[in-house]
């Protein structure tokens, strides 16, 4: 059974009255246990795809399926939950929050997840610290660690409700080359532990690591072989 | 999501955010101070005409003179005028040369007192206690606060407040009052104190009303004859005094011109020289203070529009910082009312913050200024320059001035701020939601 089923994807955007074909006749299944590389010029429509698998967008036409559930089916409520227990996000600015503690930014999900208590959501915490490495700088500040560092605690703050789809946008474009092979492997890692992990990037080096390359041009979804 | 949950992450994220508050209380407060200021300065102009307005005193004229073959053809002239409120024979006065009250005495002042004569008409308005009533006798209505003291005082040196006696104090108690109508005479009578009027509101620290019927008895009493027949009336409202010595011209009972002719003649003619000068420059400086209020409430005015303006930009500014950390709750499983939520009472919280610091400030400021006005006031300026007492009068007549705050307007000031607040929150916030690239 496939995790996320898209059907006839279409997307069009209305731009200074012209009409803008951004995703075109897109029909493509995404699968628990894999890596999903997703590459394309600037503007192909690769963040609108993610936007969509991820419910914060929605296509002109067609349909989208996550656990057979057609998300156009669901209310504004049913798909923020959706979005809260199955999904998690990864950007290529962190966007941690920079008054919280690493601590904080990894616990601040699981604020409005009903299955986390304090002390669940503390363990969860320290779970996931652990888990990236982090556990001298769970006191500080954001701005007080590297790049890299700052990114797995982006990773950590998605893994908080225990999803199993992950979407990363451009993961490691902010990011040297040493720090752009660990969070590849991080999120590789994720995959093989039963977990959908989506990634859009520009780089190369994504071809390693995917089970699956997809190709975006000019709104057509292309299957590379890897 | 539930109530109490929404409450609980809005106060995590005012703990959280303490800068970026700033940029929304800051200048809140700042604007709510000088709103504050200006409504202070506007109500207590306000509430300053409406006290000269009601001041008896300054509604009075004197010196309408009569004889036994005209009194009732004047009487009835006078009485056909509207704004007159009260008519009374002047001569009923003379029995009150010079009044001591040992009651009223203490260890700054030596008792003296300026009684007056009223009927039920002219009776203050009491805070305390009763009116006068038409069978009244030996009774007396006393001020708020008493200053009574023969030594003459003004800004180079004003009373200070162990001076003054709390009229409450009195209330329901007899009172005894020593009369020295010449040089020969003094009497002591008593009185029962059976109401109190507001000093602050009259302007008047120093006088005690009686009955005039009382008046009538102890002009009696010491056998007095007056040598002059005069007439006094009480204008209702002293934006009417021009108006009515008008229409007494007009009537040809008195004029400014014969007025001020016979002024020089009579001793009463002074008096009502003085009072009519009394009364015109009072309105004078209520025209005076007209034109200062609407100054300021043009101020006012450009001060709300100067609010509305900050509040927009401010929450703006303080929007924008923080679109991202709105995307992230968002794709964290908020949905866009539960931001809403959040955001709306987070800024809600902050106007209440900003209000209540702004009230404390303001008060602060005001303790402050008066402080410092008491103290330049006991400043010994007299050998000093002109101008250093010039800026020292005004500074008394200004302090003179009670202060009052309208704590209504401070309440519906408060209830626009807030929902101004709540209102492009919820604007400014759906337009970021909206937007998808503000983060993506």
């Amino acid at each position: 059974m496939s995790k996320i089923k898209i059907v006839n994807g279409y997307k069009e955007y209305i731009k200074n009255k012209e009409k803008i074909e951004v995703l075109k006749n897109i029909n493509f299944k995404f699968e628990l246990g894999k890596l999903y590389g997703i590459t394309g010029a600037s503007g192909s429509g690769k963040t609108t795809l993610l936007n969509i698998i991820g419910t914060i967008d929605k296509f002109s036409k067609g349909t989208l399926f996550i656990d057979e559930i057609d998300i156009s089916s669901l209310s504004d409520s049913q798909k923020a939950n959706l979005r809260m227990k199955n999904i998690g996000f990864i950007f290529q600015s962190f966007y941690l929050n920079k008054n919280l503690t690493i601590e904080e930014n990894i616990m601040q999900p699981m604020y409005i997840n009903e299955n986390y208590d304090k002390i669940r959501r503390k363990k969860r915490t320290e779970e996931l610290i652990n888990l990236m490495g982090l556990d001298k700088r769970k006191k500080h500040l954001p701005k007080e660690l590297s790049g890299g560092e700052q990114q797995r605690v982006a990773i950590a703050r998605a893994l908080a409700n225990k999803p199993q789809i992950i979407l990363a946008d451009e993961p490691t474009g902010n990011l040297d080359e040493k720090n752009q092979k660990n969070i590849f492997e991080i999120l590789k890692q994720l995959s093989k532990n039963n977990k959908c992990v989506i990634i859009v990037s520009h780089s190369e080096k994504i071809k390693n690591y995917a089970d699956i390359m997809l190709n975006l041009e000019e709104g057509i979804l292309k299957t590379n072989d890897v | 999501m539930t109530f109490n949950k929404i409450l609980d992450i809005s106060i995590k994220r005012i703990k959280q955010n303490r800068k970026r508050n700033l940029i929304l209380i800051v200048p809140l407060c700042f604007l709510l101070i000088i709103l504050f200021s200006i409504n202070m300065i506007i109500y207590s102009v306000s509430s300053q005409i409406e006290n000269i307005q009601n001041s008896i005193e300054l509604r009075t004229i004197n010196g309408i003179s009569y004889n036994q073959q005209n009194y009732n053809q004047i009487l009835e002239n006078l009485q056909s005028i509207d704004h007159i409120q009260m008519i009374a024979d002047q001569y009923e006065q003379k029995v009150i040369a010079v009044e001591t009250c040992e009651n009223l005495k203490n260890s700054f002042t030596d008792g003296y007192i300026k009684i007056k004569p009223i009927n039920t008409k002219t009776c203050p308005e009491v805070i305390s206690g009763r009116k006068i009533s038409e069978t009244d006798r030996y009774v007396i209505i006393l001020p708020s606060k008493i200053y009574a003291n023969s030594n003459f005082r003004d800004y180079t040196n004003p009373i200070s407040e162990n001076e003054y006696i709390n009229g409450e104090t009195l209330l329901n108690k007899k009172i005894s009052i020593k009369f020295t109508p010449d040089n020969t005479n003094s009497f002591e009578k008593e009185f029962l104190v059976v109401g109190i009027y507001d000093s602050q509101k009259y302007n008047n620290t120093k006088t005690p009303y009686v009955p005039i019927q009382v008046i009538r008895e102890l002009n009696k009493e010491i056998n007095y004859i007056p040598n002059y027949f005069q007439l006094q009336i009480t204008v209702d409202n002293i934006s009417n005094v021009e108006e009515t010595l008008r229409l007494l011209d007009e009537k040809n009972i008195i004029s400014k011109n014969n007025l001020e002719k016979e002024a020089e003649n009579t001793l009463a003619n002074n008096i009502s020289k003085t009072e009519y000068n009394i009364s015109q420059s009072l309105n004078l400086s209520i025209e005076t203070m007209e034109i200062i209020k609407k100054l300021i409430i043009f101020l006012f005015i450009i001060s709300l529009i100067i609010l509305l303006f900050v509040l927009l930009t401010t929450n703006i500014n303080k929007s924008y910082l923080q679109t991202s950390e709105l995307w992230i709750l968002k794709v964290e499983g908020y949905t866009n009312k539960d931001i809403q939520k959040i955001t709306i009472i987070e800024n809600i919280f902050l106007c209440i913050i900003g209000i209540l610091i702004s009230i404390i400030i303001f008060i602060l400021l005001h303790y402050i200024i008066n402080f410092a006005i008491e103290n330049i006031l006991q400043i010994d300026t007299l050998n000093l320059n002109l101008k250093l007492n010039e800026i020292k009068e005004q500074i008394y007549y200004f302090s003179q001035i009670p202060q009052k705050i309208n704590p209504i307007f401070i309440i519906i000031l408060s209830i626009c701020v807030i929902i101004i607040e709540a209102i492009n929150t919820f604007i400014i916030n759906h337009r970021i939601l909206r937007n998808k690239n503000s983060i993506f």
